[in-house]
């Protein structure tokens, strides 16, 4: 296989965008649409489309160029696992090392591959970050090995992911391989995801797919790209093209933006702009209050035991939460006490794994912490992926102090690799439930 | 496989193919390619050889920084005794044609280094057991990430290696192949004794040059490969420092002393993800460690670093300390960790290889004992490092994300005097 192929892939001439430029929620006017200039500077290199990204973004979650477009694959079983898989045009991405972030660019790369790893039971999606391996080769042809990035999107949220070069177009064959699930299990998921299992799947690689795909991609209205916020959430539903996710049933905190001439941002916290795009299969985008049922965390406020804050860190929002001995999260021993911290992504609530996040409890009168230790990374059906600490020594009024010596190395989507980087402590009153 | 076409491909690419070949073709094709520029001759052998098949590092050269400079083109011939053939039928054949190879060729890169190994399978032909005195294990998968590894179970591994890839096919064909003579010498006719598995035959290449002219195959996407590199993954390696000497290495007592075992370990390798989507500050902290990529120690393919990596062996406490900090841990790093008195334990005479088409390694290791590897391997693996901090089993754990473990094999490399059939009680007979 050599890379001489792929100069012929997803090679468009003109409009990038596909045929009808559907802005998110502009149905307006032309004056609204790229304009001969801008669509030859995205003119497409050969080898990929050629996608505009926000220059300089700022270090927060923020909105990129345009929604992802993809081609979703029906799902496999394997082992314990539901394995999802996605395949779409080459993307850029970015990976963390420590504290150095480079973008992964796509150079002679034929797709990108991904796949969500979820509980058949639950739907929850599991943080698989160990034991990945992605074969790939033509039916019958010699296989290529290569271990997927574990990765956060904005729409997708965690799922492994990588470009990879194919070869000639045909009917493609994948096999995933996941590990067992490090992190510690509890609740419904205890003793599950114990056995490492791959899935297969194939896809058709021609050009109908590539096509398809960048024929999906759609742009926000320029003026946003940049703007703190994000894209929502896919949600589990994307096979129903028809579908909308307008949050109808909303509360008052959003409004529409059916008509344009209304762009002024709301800076507060909790933000309540919400964009939604007519005729196509996306969350939205914004900073509105996504809908449970179509995050990766519940609300902290819906989280179980004592919610002890959610103050931010490196636009992380770190819920924590204090669990008793009424909970199945402790023995029966009257006290000892459970303590959960759940960091996420500020709008679309997404898990942050691969973080270390360390907790400090001091006392008044005591000169030393009274704990100073790792927390450990957890997944239970109700918390949902936290990191957590056992243990009898806690008292109301205690001062807990979380620092991450290291954060969250997952790969990132554009939109989430300026965030969740430079990560200061955060600090707690302890109120025991 | 087939040879390329010679004008599409450099020198160094045709060479390598032409080894990797092998054959009448291989060798035919490699005498023409070097004819052309006044071939030498092959220099003949006759002198005395050392009693450790594995002493090499005298007859090769040394860089400028003091580096041995291993043999650059390298055959590993997997062989089986053919059936109804017993070790004590093979023994004073083989023992025949391999004096005769010697007398025929000489010592040394620029003529021909070889050493010949045995696994448990062929010891297990005998009724008694391998002596105690040697630590040889039935190969098995050693991390939890090779459920398919195949384990080789021949019954001999030979090592053939040469600055010279037309003298390496021209002995191997002398071995193995149609070959009566070579240099003038008579070498014994073999076909009745052996017989080859379907995995049998494994090349490869070593120094700078002959990986970036070889990057056109499965597992490099384009050309990132420097021209300097004398390996795939982009750096130097078996600097002097990080090499014990073959004295650590070698069985020091019973009646295989002056011999060593031998670990094969064969791995693809993905490089798209490590050249393409990282940057050499990401590759330097994986390959070395943190710290080196903090502190700019590694300069390109890492020549500035002279005869040592710099590395520091820790304590796992402390390496899982930095860990946790540092959000990644290095492949020199967590091997250090293995070092017994500050000196590796295993000798590494690793090299590269484009068999099948596939980026690969073809990693060799010689200890004194098999657990000397399986307690490196294990460093390696970073177990404990991942569990104890944010890193996962191969995402920013040292060079695991971009190698595939495929094959293990493990054998006894005898001294000398025992090379052809040896009994497991360490005699001629």
């Amino acid at each position: 296989m050599t890379q001489n192929v792929s100069r012929r892939r997803f090679i468009r001439t003109g409009v990038v965008t596909g045929g009808a430029v559907a802005l998110a929620g502009c149905a307006g006017p032309e004056d609204e649409q790229p304009d001969e200039d801008t669509e030859t500077e995205t003119a497409v290199e050969a080898g990929q489309p050629e996608l505009p990204v926000v220059e300089d973004p700022p270090d927060v979650v923020y909105l990129p160029t345009h929604f992802e477009a993809m081609r979703h694959l029906d799902s496999v079983e394997a082992g314990d696992f539901e394995l999802v898989p996605m395949v779409t045009y080459p993307h850029q991405f970015w990976n963390v090392t420590g504290d150095e972030v480079q973008v992964a660019e796509p150079d002679g790369d034929d797709v990108h591959l991904m796949v969500t790893v979820r509980d058949p039971e639950t739907g929850m999606v599991l943080p698989a970050d160990t034991g990945l391996e992605i074969t790939v080769g033509r039916e019958g042809d010699v296989t290529e090995s290569h271990v997927p990035w574990p990765m956060i999107s904005q729409e997708m949220g965690f799922h492994i992911g990588d470009n990879v070069p194919l070869g000639e177009d045909g009917t493609y064959e994948i096999e995933v391989s996941v590990g067992s699930i490090d992190a510690e299990r509890t609740g419904e998921f205890a003793g599950r995801f114990e056995e490492a299992a791959t899935g297969s799947f194939t896809f058709e690689f021609d050009q109908a797919f590539r096509d398809e795909v960048v024929d999906g991609i759609e742009y926000l209205d320029e003026e946003y790209w940049g703007d703190p916020g994000a894209l929502g959430p896919m949600g589990h539903d994307h096979h129903d093209h028809g579908e909308h996710h307008h949050d109808d049933e909303h509360d008052d905190h959003h409004h529409h933006d059916d008509e344009h001439d209304d762009h002024h941002h709301h800076d507060d916290e909790h933000g309540d702009e919400h964009h939604h795009d007519e005729g196509v299969d996306h969350g939205g985008f914004g900073t509105y209050h996504r809908e449970s049922e179509t995050t990766e965390l519940p609300p902290a406020n819906e989280l179980p035991g004592e919610l002890l804050g959610e103050p931010q860190s490196g636009d992380a929002v770190i819920a924590a939460t204090v669990l008793d001995a009424e909970s199945r999260f402790v023995d029966d021993d009257d006290d000892s006490y459970y303590l959960a911290v759940s960091p996420r992504t500020p709008y679309n609530r997404g898990m942050l794994p691969m973080m270390t996040i360390d907790a400090t409890i001091e006392r008044d009168g005591d000169d030393e912490p009274v704990i100073e230790t790792q927390l450990t990374d957890t997944l239970d059906h109700e918390l949902g992926y936290h990191y957590a600490l056992e243990t009898d020594d806690l008292q109301s009024g205690d001062a807990l102090t979380l620092s991450f010596p290291s954060p969250p190395q997952v790969s990132r989507h554009a939109g989430y690799e300026t965030a969740f980087l430079e990560m200061d402590p955060v600090e707690f009153t302890v109120e025991l439930p | 496989m087939r040879l390329p076409n010679r004008a599409a491909v450099s020198r160094r690419e045709y060479l390598n193919a032409a080894v990797a070949v092998g054959g009448m073709t291989g060798l035919s094709a490699c005498v023409a390619e070097l004819d052309g520029d006044d071939r030498d001759p092959i220099p003949t052998g006759g002198e005395s050889l050392p009693d450790r098949q594995h002493a090499w590092n005298e007859t090769l050269s040394v860089d400028d920084d003091g580096n041995h400079v291993p043999p650059k083109h390298h055959v590993l011939r997997y062989v089986n005794l053919a059936e109804g053939v017993e070790p004590a039928d093979a023994r004073e054949p083989f023992a025949a044609a391999l004096s005769s190879l010697s007398e025929a060729i000489a010592w040394g890169p620029d003529g021909l280094l070889a050493t010949v190994g045995y696994s448990p399978a062929y010891f297990g032909r005998f009724e008694e057991s391998l002596d105690e005195s040697v630590d040889l294990p039935d190969p098995a998968p050693l991390t939890d990430l090779e459920s398919d590894v195949a384990l080789d179970a021949v019954d001999l591994l030979i090592h053939l290696a040469s600055d010279r890839p037309d003298i390496l096919l021209a002995a191997e064909e002398g071995l193995f192949g149609d070959r009566a003579e070579l240099n003038g010498v008579e070498i014994p006719d073999l076909s009745e004794l052996f017989a080859f598995p379907e995995y049998d035959r494994r090349t490869g290449f070593v120094g700078a040059g002959l990986p970036a002219d070889n990057q056109d195959t499965r597992g490099i996407s384009g050309e990132p490969v420097p021209e300097e590199a004398p390996f795939f993954m982009g750096f130097r390696s078996g600097f002097a420092e990080s090499q014990p000497s073959e004295e650590r290495v070698t069985i020091s007592e019973g009646p295989f002393a002056g011999g060593t075992t031998q670990h094969v370990e064969k791995l693809d390798i993905q490089l798209n993800a490590w050249f393409n989507q990282e940057n050499h500050h990401q590759r330097v902290a994986k390959m070395f460690s943190p710290h080196h990529a903090r502190e700019e120690l590694v300069e390109g393919v890492g020549e500035n670093l002279g005869s040592a990596t710099g590395i520091v062996p820790e304590t796992m406490d402390a390496l899982i300390a930095a860990a946790r900090e540092d959000g990644v841990v290095g492949h020199a790093q967590k091997v250090a960790a293995a070092r017994e008195d500050g000196q590796p334990i295993i000798l590494r005479r690793d090299f590269n290889t484009t068999d099948d088409k596939q980026a690969g390694l073809h990693f060799v290791s010689l200890q004194e004992e098999l657990t000397d590897f399986e307690k490196t391997r294990n460093a390696m693996t970073g177990r404990e490092i991942a569990g104890g901090s944010g890193i996962s089993s191969r995402v920013n754990n040292g060079i695991l994300q971009y190698v595939f473990v495929r094959r293990r094999g493990n054998f006894l490399i005898p001294p000398r005097e025992l090379q052809s059939m040896p009994t497991p009680a360490g005699t001629a007979e």
